[in-house]
């Protein structure tokens, strides 16, 4: 019985320290994290700060040469396609992520209207008329359209029309879509 | 889902282009350029999704359409319910979701041979919050 008593104090004691060593441990982790977080929150508002600046035109070289300024800059060019071969290129992504999502393109064409407006400096936009084979997937249309809207260089869809959405067959019928990409 | 498809795409040398900015001095147009493209973005998947999520028991999506103008204006929904009791709720969970805002209905009865399960048509109009999205 003693050795009983004994075995429950060891066990009492055993679990107060594993409590503590969590406790503890479990302030440490939140400190760092917290440091980490403030870290990112800063270069955050470097970032936000030094776009803001170039935003309202005050460029100096020694923004320019900036690594912060350099990678806004390069991520910004990835964002158009180059004029001279768009369709092929903004094609063949999408036809890769048909194939992904298990839907079908029946075609993919150069919208009749295709010259849009310029959009901003030399960025223009270009129109794509995409068809797409009906009934389709849901779930896989869903895929595709998201697909195209994390994109790089950027694609926007500007028209799309979804009829007979039945969930229980997972079923949609699609108009053609048309999708806008930026050239320069 | 949220894979951002890098595509191995030959961009007109950003480095060249990149060098041009930097000796003209024109790096915050690039900044510019990339503001006016994403200011046109519309996740579209999302606010599909987030049409559906809102569904009562007993109601389908009929018909979506959007183009450039449900940016900014109106955008007219049709969904299949088996009842016209249903419209409310469906107002409810679509006004619940931050993508939404504006949201009416209008139930009417379809002839019996239309669609035996879902006799009810509700065109519902709503505005869509393009900064609620996910």
């Amino acid at each position: 019985m003693k050795q009983d008593d004994f075995k429950a104090k060891n066990l009492e004691r055993l679990l107060i320290i594993m409590v503590l060593v969590i406790a503890i441990g479990g302030a440490i982790g939140f400190y760092f994290a917290q440091d980490k977080l403030k870290q990112l929150a800063i270069e955050t508002n470097t970032m936000v700060a030094k776009a803001g600046k170039l935003m309202s035109g005050s460029n100096n070289s020694a923004m320019i040469s900036d690594p912060v300024v350099q990678s806004l800059a390069t991520k910004t060019i990835k964002m158009t396609y180059q004029a001279s071969n768009f369709q092929a290129e903004a094609t063949k992504g999408l036809k890769k992520y048909a194939a992904e999502a298990g839907i079908t393109i029946n075609s993919i064409d150069l919208a009749p209207d295709t010259t849009q407006p310029i959009l901003f400096n030399n960025i223009k936009t270009k129109r794509l008329l995409i068809s797409i084979g009906s009934p389709a997937s849901f779930v896989g249309l869903m895929k595709f359209v998201k697909a195209t809207e994390t994109n790089i260089p950027k694609m926007q869809i500007i028209n799309i029309s979804l009829s007979n959405i039945r969930a229980n067959n997972n079923s949609v019928t699609i108009e053609p879509l048309t999708l806008e990409v930026y050239i320069n | 889902m949220k894979e951002v498809a890098e595509d191995s795409i030959e961009i007109k040398s950003s480095t060249s282009l990149y060098k041009e900015g930097t000796q003209t001095g024109d790096i915050g147009s690039i900044i510019a350029t990339a503001e006016s493209i994403l200011s046109r973005q519309m996740p579209y998947s999302d606010i599909i999704m987030s049409i559906g999520s809102s569904l009562p028991f007993g109601v389908i999506v009929d018909k979506i359409s959007f183009n450039e103008s449900s940016i900014s204006g109106d955008v007219e929904i049709e969904f299949r319910a088996k009842s016209a009791n249903v419209t409310p709720e469906l107002i409810a969970g679509l006004q619940k979701s931050p993508m939404f805002s504006n949201v009416t209905a209008q139930p009417a009865i379809l002839s019996t041979g239309n669609s035996p399960d879902y006799p009810v048509l509700i065109t519902c109009v709503l505005s869509i919050n393009k900064d609620g999205s996910l």
